[in-house]
């Protein structure tokens, strides 16, 4: 028993230190982890204040790095297996307009529900990039209208001189 | 026997803990036992037990504060996934007729079910902080032009659309911008504009191992003995006025068949156990009665309550949180319509022997001073509604720890009444369905105006994954 007692008192300081290093991690650890659940606590107290005005910066709305990169890539494609990769190229260029509509922020479900928005005193192009757009949906939707190379090819200046009106591709 | 014993004291505890009743009586006692104790006791025992405490507080310290951590550390790191999952909110566009029962619902809901997601490993658990991630099925009205919306996690859009399409080839699917920014982003604004609102959310009356009533309890082969339940939710969501909109938001969580079926099995075998009364047999030598156990016929209303019981549990359940909110502007405001109409709408599933809908009284936007807490009744309210709307914006879920709820706390708005219960695909299918054929929506839907059509055969399909995500 009293040789129990001993190891006991031998082991007693060991564990007491070990413990209270222990105590001292997690209490730090607490403590941390209090903190940053504290930053996702619903804020309902600034729910009753008026919220700051931000103010809108307007900025060059477009990526034209991006653009320029995409639109190389529907060039290249466009001449890799005629006549079908021209049909492809179309519907290509026809989105990268829809994303530059949209890059804006003009609304609405599709393209020509955007393209309505926009003053044609404007855009110059933007007569052209109608008929341009008209010439996809028949592609898309009618079955067997075929297209001819140079008429695709036509198209697509289209599509191009409308991005670079719009400012989506560098002059 | 000991394991047994101990098993059951353990579970005990588990339910005691789990209940914020508990942590009050805990902690009063404990403080009033720190105050009293001295003053009763001998000088002598308590210098013995703050000797003992002087020389073993490490120890205590230690199992107090090592579960306090693992519960702060574990709702932090849940908040994070949380807050890093990506949504993205899709309208469903129902065409003009579509002969599908809820049925389809079911199959649909079944589909999502096996999305689940859960923690595998310690890392997942304790450093990803990964929770289940949910599904919210909303039903919105903007002043009486109604819209059916799922919000999911962007990454399973495709297998969610392939759910609702596999079961109703008529819909279509498109994804929108949040309509919730139509909706005031926070309490001091809405005052502003001039607008109130009135929100809660649901909780069953009784155990969730009851069913409420389902749709084949509307449903009927003869064409005038069958109702859709969502037609009373959609002819009072179509008669708003312009100034009003309701939102009702269903938020479901996959549950494992561990927190279901599994976890219900015992209160299972308990319903199946028939009563049994004590009869008198034959007269013993020794003096009086023979006696036995009879088992007594069940009635037929406790047949039904038992296999509806059991059909509940055959199906899997989702941990599911119902939330409303309902807004006007205050000249013509009535919390009648929510308080009223929309609860009075959930009424209709309610089975008086198996279960039924009620308010969360804790989380619903109107005080009082004769309920629960009693006390500043105005400031809880606004509160409340603070809360209410945060959560509605965010679709949010009550965190599932103690110390997560706590840390959610305000002196005024303790988060503890938000509570979410199961229900399986079948009940849920009743609530949330795109509207049957039985329904009429015409003045209230914006309908699609045609069917959908493959595309022409001549369409090259060749291109690359980044092209063909659009067209999905």
């Amino acid at each position: 028993m009293t040789d129990l007692f001993d190891k006991f008192q031998e082991f007693y300081p060991i564990a007491r230190v070990i413990f209270i290093v222990l105590d001292a991690i997690f209490l730090v650890g607490f403590i941390y982890a209090f903190r940053k659940a504290l930053e996702y606590r619903p804020d309902l107290i600034d729910s009753f204040r008026k919220g700051k005005e931000e103010r809108e910066t307007v900025q060059n709305a477009f990526d034209t790095e991006r653009y320029a990169k995409v639109w190389e890539k529907i060039l290249d494609k466009a001449h890799s297996a005629p006549p079908h990769s021209f049909t492809l190229a179309i519907m290509a260029a026809d989105n990268l307009v829809g994303e530059a509509l949209d890059d804006l922020g003009l609304e609405g479900e599709h393209i020509a529900d955007k393209l309505q928005k926009l003053n044609p005193k404007e855009l110059k192009t933007l007569d052209s990039l109608w008929r341009a757009h008209r010439i996809r949906n028949d592609l898309v939707h009618t079955a067997g209208f075929e297209i001819k190379e140079s008429e695709a090819k036509e198209i697509l200046n289209i599509f191009e001189s409308f991005l670079k009106e719009l400012g989506a591709l560098k002059q | 026997m000991i394991g047994k014993f101990l098993k059951e004291l353990g579970s005990f505890f588990e339910e005691a803990f789990s209940k914020e009743e508990t942590w009050w009586i805990l902690f009063i006692s404990g403080a009033a036992g720190a105050l009293v104790i001295p003053l009763i006791v001998p000088s002598d025992l308590g210098a013995v037990i703050i000797d003992f405490l002087k020389r073993t507080w490490w120890l205590w310290f230690f199992i107090i504060i090592f579960r306090l951590f693992l519960e702060t550390w574990l709702h932090w790191r849940q908040e994070v996934f949380k807050e890093d999952i990506n949504w993205v909110l899709l309208e469903l566009k129902i065409p003009r007729l579509i002969e599908k029962s809820s049925k389809s619902m079911e199959q649909v809901l079944a589909a999502l079910h096996s999305l689940r997601n859960s923690p595998g490993n310690l890392r997942e658990i304790y450093w990803d902080g990964e929770v289940t991630r949910w599904t919210s099925l909303e039903l919105v009205s903007f002043g009486g032009e109604i819209h059916f919306y799922v919000r999911c996690y962007a990454k399973l859009r495709s297998l969610v659309e392939a759910a609702f399409f596999s079961y109703y080839p008529g819909l279509d699917i498109i994804e929108v911008p949040d309509y919730i920014s139509r909706f005031p982003e926070k309490i001091h604004d809405m005052y502003e504009k001039g607008i109130d609102m009135w929100g809660t959310e649901m909780l069953l009356n009784k155990d969730a191992i009851f069913p409420i009533k389902t749709y084949t309890d509307f449903e009927n082969d003869v064409e005038e003995k069958s109702f859709d339940p969502i037609s009373s939710f959609l002819e009072i969501l179509g008669k708003l006025r312009k100034t009003e909109s309701i939102g009702i938001q269903i938020l479901i969580a996959p549950a494992s068949s561990g927190e279901w079926d599994e976890k219900y099995d015992a209160d299972l075998k308990k319903l199946r156990e028939p009563e049994t009364r004590k009869v008198k047999g034959k007269q013993l030598p020794t003096g009086g009665n023979e006696e036995y156990e009879m088992a007594v016929m069940r009635s037929p209303g406790q047949v039904d309550i038992l296999k509806a019981v059991e059909e509940n549990l055959s199906k899997p359940a989702f941990d599911t949180l119902i939330r409303l909110a309902y807004f006007c502007d205050k000249p013509n405001f009535l919390d009648n319509m929510g308080r009223h109409g929309i609860v009075g709408a959930f009424n209709q599933y309610s089975a008086l022997n198996l279960n039924s809908f009620r308010i969360n009284y804790g989380t619903q936007t109107r005080t009082q001073i004769w309920s629960k807490p009693y006390v500043f009744p105005k400031t809880i309210l606004k509160y409340r509604k603070a809360r209410l709307l945060l959560d509605y914006r965010k679709r949010d879920v009550p965190p599932e720890k103690f110390m997560g709820k706590l840390i959610n706390s305000f002196f005024f708005s303790w988060h503890t009444s938000s509570e979410r219960f199961k229900m399986n695909t079948k009940g849920l299918a009743t609530i949330f369905h795109i509207p049957t054929s039985l329904v009429l929506t015409e003045p209230h839907l914006k309908h699609l105006e045609s069917k959908r059509a493959g595309p022409p055969s001549g369409l090259p399909i060749f291109g690359e994954e980044e092209e063909l995500e659009r067209y999905k």
